[in-house]
């Protein structure tokens, strides 16, 4: 007898949208009295905000009620309680099982409490199984540990009957991530970066390996650390790839792509998701730019409610031709990214297409230098490639600042450094884009 | 190895004869009991029940690290993780700094070398730990330090390999494992169902197999590494 698989990993995927804010309400109430008891920050917030979660009865009253928070909120709290977790839990809560945090790439990792599993978890078997994968399927997992161990993620694919390889996120591991695909023909994969797929690249340069072979099992990838820039798009779909791209939804949990590529699917029975304005706090209409704030309504560990990501995003309410319900948020970039040159705004996404398009720096690695809020030249730390320069460096500085300030209409200051000296300054899957040194 | 058996992977880790890095398919028995292994060596040392444990690792070592997270948290302890990385010897000074795990499983030289690298000093930032290391460098580099209590933590090919609180050698899972001593070379043979079987299989590991009666009271073969 074959076994017939849903084309949904939970129905909750495609609940009709009152169906899916009746659940949202029922969890976020009990949310909130969950995390009243468990998260001094939480407490603390709304107390000082004199709203208590007995006044919420509804999304609506939620929504005019509660206080917003950021990280600096968390950071605060703990350097002036001496709190490691920075009231998000306690570390003698009897059902705190393990200790996740984020990637620290703005300073000290930020530790969150989880229980066995969390959210992100369930998000991604959902996110694997659109792409395909069923059980007895095997799937290469190159990820990293801080998300919640080596076990991270392993229950949720255990019980899907997902068998995970295991790799680590870095390009040595590339010969033995080859020779697993080849073996155990994975039909899907954990996490590429673009590290990774510029490690490739340069791997299929001088190897006998076809890409397109060794990688014909997968039927699908999740891309992260940043957005997917065109030239990697060609260099993968040329190897023929399928790459889903996933992002941040907060520090809690992952939207990523569906097959139709339009947007990052939010799973909003696992969070309660709004845009607000950066300032008034208002909700802007679907479509506008405001900035993304989660409520975690699934974890009952995770004290993230209105949490501000500082992420600036659109959302899209609309009915995804994959079938869920559920919304899609574009990013438009990072509050805190943003750098003001002569009072012009600027964005790491406006110079990242313009390096990767030359020859000598087409791995796209840069870092714009952030000397104060505002500035009066743009000093970008340029990644290039030894092997691909054909006069002398000096030139290619110029000529990039030259490029660079006609189309930012701006001044621009070029600091050259070889590709893989920039790599160094990054975690595994990406380099910091805005640093202030 | 000697091949395949019918019990069916739950997870593809890896190990290394030495010589070369190979796969290893495990089922999810054979994680539960290692993990039980695990915690009967754990109960050799007084642990302070519900303490953070840091483990630093890399994502490759599914197949040692798996079964000892699985451990700590059956018995009431609280993981948190740091990648075995230079890179990321910052969220491991972080940790020790905020959190202050009485217990470090994992550390290795690189590790050792980034806490350097950002300024700081290990020996001062393990002071008052149980730190079980990987690698013979990051041993040697720590041994004697004073408030350190220094323990081994190694792969013997695919036998995950620890000391107890006795520090005498590296315990190997009796039931699990049948271990041997070639010319000083260290082979093992699976003694249960496993996804991948293994008959004498090198280890790429120096030492001496000691079968002697070890004072932590856990019965089984010990590897002393050379």
């Amino acid at each position: 007898m074959s076994t017939s698989y849903p084309q949904y990993f939970s129905t909750a995927e495609t609940l009709p949208r009152d169906q899916l804010r009746q659940l949202q309400e029922v969890r976020l109430l009990t949310t909130l009295a969950r995390t009243w008891e468990k998260s001094p920050l939480f407490k603390q917030l709304w107390t000082d905000a004199g709203v208590h979660p007995r006044d919420i009865s509804s999304i609506e009253d939620f929504e005019h009620l509660a206080p917003c928070f950021d990280k600096d909120d968390i950071r605060r709290y703990r350097d002036l309680h001496s709190d490691p977790c920075g009231g998000l839990f306690r570390l003698d809560d009897p059902d705190l099982t393990t200790i996740v945090s984020t990637s620290g790439t703005t300073g000290d990792p930020t530790p969150l409490a989880m229980r066995l599993r969390t959210g992100v978890h369930e998000g991604y078997v959902r996110d694997f199984w659109h792409m395909g994968m069923r059980p007895g399927d095997y799937i290469a997992q190159p990820v990293f540990t801080f998300r919640g161990g080596v076990g991270n993620g392993f229950i949720a694919q255990w019980e899907a009957g997902f068998i995970p390889l295991y790799f680590s996120h870095e390009p040595a591991e590339l010969p033995r991530l080859i020779e697993g695909s080849k073996r155990f023909r994975p039909v899907a994969c954990g996490l590429i970066s673009s590290p990774l797929i510029l490690a490739f690249e340069k791997y299929f340069d001088t190897a006998d390996d076809d890409p397109r072979e060794v990688f014909s099992s997968y039927k699908g990838l999740i891309y992260g650390g940043e957005a997917l820039s065109p030239r990697l798009k060609k260099l993968t779909d040329d190897w023929g790839l399928n790459l889903f791209e996933t992002t941040g939804l907060g520090d809690m949990m992952s939207g990523t792509q569906c097959s139709a590529k339009d947007g990052f699917h939010a799973y909003e029975d696992l969070a309660f998701v709004e845009c607000l304005h950066p300032v008034t706090n208002e909700p802007v209409a679907d479509g506008d730019v405001g900035e993304l704030v989660v409520t975690n309504i699934h974890d009952p560990f995770l004290a993230m409610v209105r949490f501000r990501t500082d992420d600036l995003v659109t959302l899209n309410r609309e009915p995804c031709s994959c079938g869920r319900t559920h919304l899609r948020y574009d990013i438009q970039g990072r509050k805190s990214d943003q750098i003001l040159v002569q009072g012009k705004a600027v964005l790491p996404k406006d110079i990242r297409y313009l390096v990767e398009a030359r020859h000598e720096t087409a791995a796209g690695l840069f870092q714009i230098i952030r000397t104060g809020r505002q500035m009066d030249v743009l000093a970008v730390r340029v990644g290039y490639n030894p092997e691909r320069l054909s006069g002398a460096l000096k030139l290619l500085g110029d000529s990039l600042a030259e490029e660079l300030g006609a189309v930012l209409e701006i001044p621009v200051r070029i600091e050259l450094v070889v590709d893989d000296e920039l790599l160094k300054l990054g975690p595994p899957h990406k380099i910091p884009r805005v640093t202030k040194q | 190895m000697s091949g395949d058996t019918s019990t069916p992977p739950c997870l593809v880790g890896r190990f290394s004869d030495g010589r070369k890095v190979h796969f290893l398919p495990l089922s999810d028995t054979e994680i539960e009991r290692t993990s039980w292994f695990y915690r009967r060596i754990l109960t050799t040392y007084t642990l302070p029940y519900r303490s953070v444990v840091l483990v630093i690792s890399k994502f490759e070592d599914a197949a040692l690290v798996i079964p000892l997270e699985r451990a700590l948290v059956t018995d009431g302890f609280i993981p948190c993780n740091a990648e075995a990385t230079g890179f990321d010897a910052a969220r491991t000074e972080s940790f020790l700094r905020r959190l202050n795990p009485p217990l470090v499983f994992g550390l290795n030289m690189a590790v050792v070398a980034g806490l350097e690298a950002l300024g700081h000093s290990p020996e001062q930032l393990l002071a008052g730990r149980i730190v079980w290391v990987r690698d013979e460098d990051a041993y040697r580099r720590l041994a004697g330090c004073p408030g350190i209590t220094l323990r081994r933590w190694q792969e013997v090919g695919p036998a995950p390999g620890i000391e107890c609180m006795g520090g005498e050698g590296l315990h190997l899972h009796d039931l699990e494992w049948l271990v041997t001593e070639d010319d000083g070379w260290i082979s093992v043979t699976s003694k249960l169902n496993r996804a991948l079987t293994f008959e004498r299989q090198a280890t790429g590991v120096r030492g001496r197999v000691v079968n002697t009666v070890c004072r932590c009271g856990v019965h089984g073969p010990r590897v002393i590494w050379d």
